[in-house]
């Protein structure tokens, strides 16, 4: 099977009829088939009559022949020409039998003539019993008696009935023709609208469909037949558009405010974006200022601490002086007032090498920094604080210590702040201080813990601040010892905090990158 | 008289070519003609043949006045298969005969005036149908003609067709 449909030009023409209304169309062909219908069975019937007439006419002329000659063999028997010529002229009532003879061998026997025919009677003929030419059919019979030919009976017809007829069935062919014309004229005019109407329908409401784009209209359905079924067809496609432009509509929709959003979201991106540039810029303001105040801070800190320890100096060398020359002369009184000024030298000393020390952690360092063994470091310390540490008894377990990258004297203050502390706080308990370092996560975790009189947990975060003290001049002390120590770890990228319950012990712990670590100083699990 | 003659001839036209009409006997050339003629146009009861090839006879009474000229129209005819022969007979002495000629001026015998005789009686002048005869010829203008006693022959049991009477000069009824 063939699914492509070929396309045939037409006929030249039927050009012109393709565009013609389909009304027009339906009126041409009903007209044109009736016609043609008509005007073959009209030529039919004729011809067929034509043909059926004149044998008919044969078969009738001979058969009269035949009864005359019957009628008229007695009269040729007794050689009665006058019997004989009145039987042919009982052939009058024949009013296209032109002339009618009888024969006696070759001599004319009896002899009828229409009225004015003046034409004689062909001889008898042995070939043919009839014949046919324009304008006449000649019938010869032979007139038999017990088998004997007494002689020939001629008759000679006139054609123009046949015309006559031919005639008369023409005028009626074509009045049935016309009257049939007429009739289907009428009728088809009545019946194409059957047709028509629903096609009618169709185009305009696909007009209305492509002028309007308005799907939701339906063409109606006025007949079962084929445009029934395409009228459906029609309706069901618009439905089917219909559906999806409404779906177009709502995805179009869904897009814009899709796109709207979208916009929306940019702008305010945008505008949160340049917000946080302006804050950016603000940090960054407000961040070099800090810096540039905290280094002034610093340098303030620095200077202040160096250039007032020459005064501290002089008061103390000076009061010194005073307790030599005067201790005897001098009364208790002044003894105890210099002592006094002696104590607050001493404390202020303190506070300032402290200070000093928490200001030179944040300044820049100009040497490289090297590889230091915090177990060397934490002996260091130990023997700057001998004498404490003897004094008060302490047992300092220090386990294995990594060998770190930095700068010595920052973890030697560290160390010193963190002992110092355990050994200043102790409890009644003899001090016992444990040092344990371990490694987690990407840190180094090292832990002083000890056992002495611990600190309440609200306390937990305020006493890494500077000139924070909790227990005012019972002990002494600066209050600038564990700010150094988380200025300290804070340095190295680390954190500082302390887990305690009060009386029972403090565990200070810090952390540090383990990128700082030197190459194979210290594996997990050591 | 010449057309007579030829008329004569024509109706006869299967005589024989050797044949001579003299012109005594033209008349009754004619005549032996018709009687010949007339077998065709009647019907005879079907009791009269003994079988249906049978010869249908031709009975001259008393002196012939045809001569050989009826032997030689009859010769090799037949009508309805019947064989046609011609035979001379005298009144004393009745033969079985289907037609009977009377020459002119002899009595009709009365045998077969008795009904039904079945022989179609013919004989001359008006005087014969008188006497019971069915067919009398006459001569009508020179021409050979014949009047009919239809009477006559429904008695003998002969159908005469309409064909010969729509010929004959008059009809008796």
């Amino acid at each position: 099977m063939n699914d492509k449909i070929s396309y045939h030009p037409p006929a030249p023409w039927v050009r012109p009829l393709r565009d013609m209304p389909i009304r027009q169309k339906l009126m041409l062909i009903a007209m044109g088939t009736t016609a043609l219908a008509l005007l073959l069975a009209g030529i039919g019937i004729v011809s067929a009559d034509l043909v059926l007439f004149r044998s008919n006419l044969q078969n009738e002329l001979s058969a009269l022949a035949r009864i005359t000659a019957d009628d008229t063999t007695a009269a040729l028997a007794f050689d009665d020409p006058a019997a004989a010529a009145e039987t042919l002229g009982a052939l009058r009532a024949r009013s296209h039998l032109v002339i009618a003879c009888e024969f006696n061998g070759e001599k004319q026997f009896a002899r009828y003539a229409r009225n004015g025919a003046t034409m004689s009677c062909p001889l008898p003929e042995a070939r043919e019993a009839s014949r046919f030419d324009r304008h006449y059919l000649t019938v010869w019979e032979p007139i038999l008696l017990q088998g004997r030919r007494l002689g020939t009976l001629v008759l000679v017809y006139d054609l123009g009935a046949v015309y006559e007829r031919v005639k008369l069935y023409g005028i009626l062919v074509v009045g049935v023709f016309l009257l049939s014309t007429l009739i289907a004229f009428l009728l088809s005019a009545r019946l194409r609208s059957l047709v028509t109407t629903p096609v009618t329908e169709l185009a305009r409401v696909s007009a209305v469909v492509s002028k309007t784009r308005d799907y939701g209209v339906r063409a109606q359905k006025i007949s079962g037949d084929e445009l029934g079924l395409l009228v459906d067809a029609f309706n069901e496609m618009l439905s089917v558009i219909q559906l999806r432009d409404s779906e177009l509509r709502l995805a179009l929709l869904a897009r814009e405010v899709a796109l709207e959003d979208a916009q929306r979201a940019r702008n305010s991106l945008e505008g949160t974006l340049a917000r946080v540039a302006g804050l950016n810029d603000e940090l960054q303001a407000t961040n070099k200022s800090l810096a540039r105040s905290n280094e002034d801070l610093e340098r303030f800190a620095f200077i202040a601490s160096h250039d007032l320890q020459e005064p501290l100096r002089m008061i103390t060398v000076y009061s010194q002086l005073l307790v030599k020359r005067f201790s005897n002369a001098a009364n208790a009184q002044v003894s105890d007032y210099i002592e006094i000024i002696e104590s607050g030298t001493k404390r202020m000393r303190d506070l300032l090498a402290d200070l000093l020390a928490y200001a030179e952690i944040g300044a820049k360092v100009d040497e490289p920094a090297q590889d230091i063994d915090l177990a060397v470091i934490v002996r260091n310390a130990c023997e700057q604080m001998a004498m404490a540490i003897s004094e008060s008894g302490a047992v300092i377990t220090v386990a294995q210590l990594p060998v770190i990258r930095g700068f010595g004297n920052h973890f030697t203050s560290l160390f010193q702040n963190l002992i110092g502390n355990a050994v200043k706080y102790r409890g009644d308990r003899p001090v016992e201080i444990d040092i344990v370092a371990t490694r987690a996560d990407n840190q180094i975790r090292i832990c002083v813990s000890d056992n002495g009189i611990g600190i309440a947990p609200e306390y937990h975060t305020k006493i890494f601040a500077a000139f924070k003290r909790l227990h005012g001049k019972s002990i002494p002390g600066t209050g600038i010892g564990l700010a150094i120590c988380q200025r300290v770890v804070e340095r190295y990228g680390g954190r500082i905090w302390v887990e305690s319950e009060s009386g029972h012990g403090s565990n200070f712990i810090f952390t540090l990158p383990d990128s700082l670590l030197a190459p194979g100083s210290f594996r997990a699990g050591n | 008289m010449l057309l007579f003659l030829l008329a004569a001839a024509l109706v006869c036209d299967s005589l024989p070519a050797g044949f001579v009409a003299s012109s005594a006997s033209l008349e009754y050339n004619v005549k032996a003609a018709f009687l010949l003629n007339f077998t065709r146009f009647v019907d005879w009861p079907p009791a009269t043949f003994t079988g249906s090839d049978s010869p249908l006879t031709i009975c001259i009474l008393g002196d012939d006045p045809f001569g050989r000229a009826i032997d030689q129209i009859a010769e090799g005819e037949s009508t309805n298969r019947h064989k046609i022969t011609v035979e001379r007979i005298r009144a004393d002495q009745p033969k079985s005969c289907q037609v009977l000629y009377i020459p002119s001026g002899k009595p009709l015998p009365a045998a077969f005036i008795a009904t039904p005789s079945a022989v179609l009686t013919v004989g001359e002048g008006e005087d014969f149908l008188r006497q019971g005869g069915i067919i009398a010829f006459a001569l009508d203008n020179g021409h050979v003609r014949f009047d009919v006693n239809l009477k006559a022959a429904s008695n003998a049991g002969l159908k005469l067709s309409s064909k010969l009477l729509s010929v004959a000069r008059s009809i008796e009824r």
